[in-house]
């Protein structure tokens, strides 16, 4: 299993690079950083702007670039940001840190609901239980999530409103300022934390819902299945230890497969909950065609990846036991 | 077209400008029957609209749309709209700029400041005038300033200035007892109340003790990176920082050591850095915020107008906009043509039909850097150009008598060549630029030209490699405009992008910026830009509209359309008192 674990990790390296060397290419053509200072009103003495230029090796070939950026990874260095001061490796990692609380939780989140759901809908099958969840789930899959992060943060304000009192928060991770101690503060991160989830939770949830309940479906009319009622087992233990067990492996595989659009969709929903996270680091880099800040990005996110689809492969096997890695 | 539709829609929907002052049921609900006099005032009255009386305490949350690591704003890294408005409250300026767009001495740190004869400055700094540890702002500090920005002191590339206008004419700084200044100029500049106003004063003392005397390259080159780098510790202004979260928020509270007369009235100044601008209306909406100033855009305005808990206004602006044609182009270096192109352009449909529904009062723009309503100096130099006024005949009549060949198929030059279509380029995503473009392209379609109209990503690209035969961008505007439009016009200047210009005009402008009177040094622009306007190469279209929106019961916050924006009077802003 370990071997297997390396060769993955291994084969995923050129991979990983390509992708480095692709995204350099199409940040750095999207235009030149220093221009911003160029439009301004006026702009710099002209030094200035050539001194700008050297320190984000502007002044270089395109492909000595991405040898300085890629060499200066290896010794720990995520080069120079266009936010003079930034640096990059810390803020990468800590924006993360951010994502991955609100990734975790919202793919939790949707698990627990997915699972819950699927099953109930494949049991209940053609029932109103079923009609319902589908409508739903359909309805949270066609839903840009842009969208309905947009119509969760109305729903707060009219809520609060209502409420008379300040219960969710459409902006930021907590109050810039909380006074009255732990217990204050943990209720302002949880009314911090709700809109987004549920967010992020709803559009994953949707989909691997459809997945739990087509699987939950072809186990329950597999014959092992039927064997296991024949011969007296009761409902609730054939249900738990024979039938879900086996109709999680493919949500497994989905799960961890679905990381990189949960990141995608945790952009979408840190940008508008302005969280600040991997997410709107992304996107501030982008319009600043901060290059390095976006390859430094790339690289954490790709490796997230990548270790999430070995993780799921090796959850697969304890899973499966037909499974086995040679 | 249905584009278009769609952004007339958009705009026609935030027609009202200004939201009712009238308390709402859910504010009474919640105690919050105290509401301010709002922004009804403010076409009047700027400097004095939204005003009140304050209670003591609370806090205040003030939203901005970037972040920074850079706390050096007066270095081309850290001169940013957003820290600028940040550290306007800690690194005071010798004048300040109003609402109504006027420089008024800032007689917080100041007794006065007076240009005694064109190239003389004698500044009386107040004596109660501190830092908050105690020492005396004083010379040092403005020294420290010219040193890094002068271009002798300091080689330009490592002390990295954003600016050097007018610190590069200054010959010597006296000062008998460190609070009387004495500035010689080696000629006079008209902008001389820009210095230590548009660069803010930072304490030379207190990067003395980090890196050591201020005497000489090496130790001002580490002076500026520490004040780059270093996050606030200091304040000379009415409020200092007391937490700051990195990229999220600023908090300020009272400086103990505020010489000021007038006294903060908040426990709290918090910046919120919000950077996606479309969720500052909801945050507002919230209380999360509780004063915005974003770039105004049409969705927007519809729900400012939805939130019954604030008052918002829409003003002028000093941004503007304007087309600019490429004349290097093998057409459009005819000025026959340009001027045809700009004869047949209807700026006032062009407003009609775009920003004029959001902001009815938007006029054409008729000056490139003096505006009306804003500088007693203005003079109208677009109307006698006949340019922006929508006359066709009166442009093909232009074509036809340089011997052009009108044709609704297809212009034909002189010397029998058709004008091949032109390419119109606007910033993608702006819709309101693109339906200008558009209409733009149709108005010139009867003089049998063909305007392609295409969006870039990339501006100061596209501007930069002068990718482009026509394009319409924005120029931010100032209060002191000479600099500016030397450096815009000027016919050899990089960020003239059209290219145009002439010795004379150059002449012109140059000798604005080194006339020390004021009405003098604009008459030498007005005439410099009388020049200008007949080469059409360049046509202002419209000033841009700023929006302000705070909660009702916030008061002294307002409109300031001036490069010091809202913040010039934040030791005065408040929660309404009961």
């Amino acid at each position: 299993m370990l071997a297997y674990a390396l060769r993955r990790v291994a084969a995923s390296i050129p991979v990983i690079l390509a992708a480095t060397f692709v995204v350099f290419l199409l940040v750095s053509l999207t235009g030149n950083p220093v221009d911003r200072l160029r439009l301004l009103d006026p702009p710099p003495p002209p030094e200035v702007l050539a001194a700008e230029e050297q320190r984000l090796f502007l002044d270089q070939p395109l492909l000595t670039r991405y040898w300085l950026w890629l060499s200066g990874i290896l010794r720990g260095d995520f080069g120079p940001s266009v936010d003079e001061y930034l640096q990059i490796g810390p803020e990468v990692f800590s924006r993360f840190a951010v994502t991955f609380r609100l990734v975790l939780l919202a793919m939790l989140v949707a698990l627990v609901l997915a699972v819950i759901v699927g099953v109930v809908s494949a049991v209940r099958q053609y029932t109103v239980i079923d009609y319902t969840s589908t409508f739903f789930g359909f309805l949270f899959l066609a839903m840009p999530s842009f969208w309905l992060a947009v119509l969760l943060k109305e729903g707060g304000v009219f809520a609060n409103n209502n409420l008379g009192t300040t219960v969710f928060y459409t902006v930021g991770e907590s109050s810039v300022v909380v006074e009255g101690g732990f217990w204050a503060s943990f209720v302002d991160g949880l009314g911090h934390l709700i809109l987004p989830t549920i967010a992020l939770a709803l559009i994953n949830f949707a989909s691997w819902s459809r997945y739990q309940r087509a699987s939950m479906l072809e186990v329950l009319n597999s014959d092992y299945v039927r064997l296991a009622r024949a011969k007296g087992l009761r409902w609730r233990k054939v249900m738990t230890r024979h039938a879900l067990r086996t109709a999680l492996i493919p949500l497994v595989t989905i799960t961890a497969l679905d990381l990189a659009n949960i990141i995608g969709g945790a952009v979408v929903t840190e940008t508008v909950f302005q969280w600040r996270g991997a997410g709107r680091l992304l996107l501030d880099a982008i319009r600043a065609r901060d290059v390095h800040v976006v390859m430094a990005w790339l690289l954490v996110a790709s490796v997230a990846v990548v270790l999430f689809n070995l993780l799921a492969d090796l959850l697969y096997a304890k899973l499966d036991p037909r499974i086995r890695y040679d | 077209m249905r584009r278009g539709l769609t952004v007339l829609v958009a705009l026609a929907l935030g027609l009202t400008a200004c939201a009712s002052t009238q308390p709402t049921t859910e504010q009474q609900q919640q105690g919050q029957t105290a509401t301010s006099a709002g922004f009804a005032e403010c076409p009047k009255a700027p400097a004095t609209c939204n005003g009140g009386q304050r209670r003591q305490g609370g806090q205040l949350v003030y939203a901005l749309e970037q972040q920074w690591t850079n706390w050096n704003i007066d270095s081309a890294g850290g001169n940013l709209l957003y820290s600028a408005q940040a550290l306007a409250v800690l690194n005071p300026g010798i004048f300040n700029q109003t609402p109504d767009a006027k420089v008024q001495l800032n007689t917080d740190l100041m007794e006065s400041a007076e240009l005694v004869d064109p190239t003389t400055i004698v500044y009386k700094i107040r004596k109660e005038a501190v830092w908050d540890d105690g020492t005396p702002i004083s010379v040092k500090d403005l020294e420290y300033l010219w040193r890094v920005t002068n271009g002798k002191d300091c080689d330009v590339a490592k002390c990295t200035p954003y600016t050097q206008a007018g610190f590069n004419q200054i010959e010597s700084i006296d000062s008998p007892d460190g609070k009387t200044v004495t500035v010689k100029l080696t000629k006079p500049f008209a902008e001389w109340q820009a210095l230590w106003q548009q660069s803010r004063i930072y304490p030379a003392h207190i990067a003395e003790k980090a890196v050591g005397p201020l005497d000489n390259e090496a130790n001002l080159v580490k002076a500026v990176e520490f004040f780059s780098k270093t996050v606030p510790t200091w304040s000379g202004g009415p409020y200092k920082l007391q937490e700051y979260k990195q990229g999220d928020s600023l908090v300020m509270v009272p400086n103990p050591r505020w010489y000021g007369k007038e006294k903060p009235s908040l426990d709290r100044l918090i910046f919120k850095i919000i950077t996606d601008v479309p969720q500052l209306p909801t945050a507002l909406a919230n209380r999360e915020v509780n004063a915005i100033y974003p770039q105004p855009q049409v969705d927007m305005v519809q729900q400012l107008k939805q939130d019954q808990n604030s008052n918002f206004y829409i003003g002028p602006g000093l941004g503007w906009e304007h087309f600019d044609i490429r004349t290097t182009n093998e057409f459009l270096k005819d000025k026959a043509l340009r001027q045809a192109l700009f004869t047949a352009v209807d700026r006032q449909a062009l407003i009609d039909k775009t920003v004029g529904q959001l902001a009815p009062d938007i006029k054409p723009l008729n000056n490139y850097n003096l505006f009306e309503g804003v500088s007693p100096h203005y003079k109208d130099v677009i109307t006698p150009t006949g340019a922006g006024g929508g006359d066709i005949e009166k442009a093909k009549s232009l074509l036809t008598e340089a011997g052009y060949k009108v044709d609704p198929d297809g212009l034909v030059t002189p010397d029998g060549k058709k004008v091949a279509p032109l390419r119109l380029r606007y910033t993608g995503g702006n819709e309101v630029r693109k339906v200008i473009c558009e209409q733009f392209a149709e108005m010139v379609r009867p003089l049998g030209v063909t305007l392609k109209v295409e969006p870039t990503d990339d501006l100061s690209g596209t501007l930069g490699n002068g990718d482009f035969d026509v394009i319409i961008f924005g120029w931010t505007g100032t209060i002191f405009p000479f600099v500016n439009a030397r450096q815009n016009w000027s016919s050899d200047s990089a960020s003239n992008y059209s290219r145009w210009g002439t010795k004379e005009i150059d002449g012109l402008l140059a000798k604005a910026v080194e006339t020390a009177d004021v009405a003098a040094a604009s008459d030498l622009l007005n005439q410099a830009l009388e020049k200008f306007a007949a080469g059409y190469s360049v046509l202002p279209i419209y000033q841009k509209p700023t929006v302000i929106a705070v909660n009702k019961d916030v008061v002294n916050v307002r409109n300031n359309p001036t490069g010091d924006g809202p913040v010039y009077n934040a030791k005065e802003w408040g929660l309404l008192a009961q």
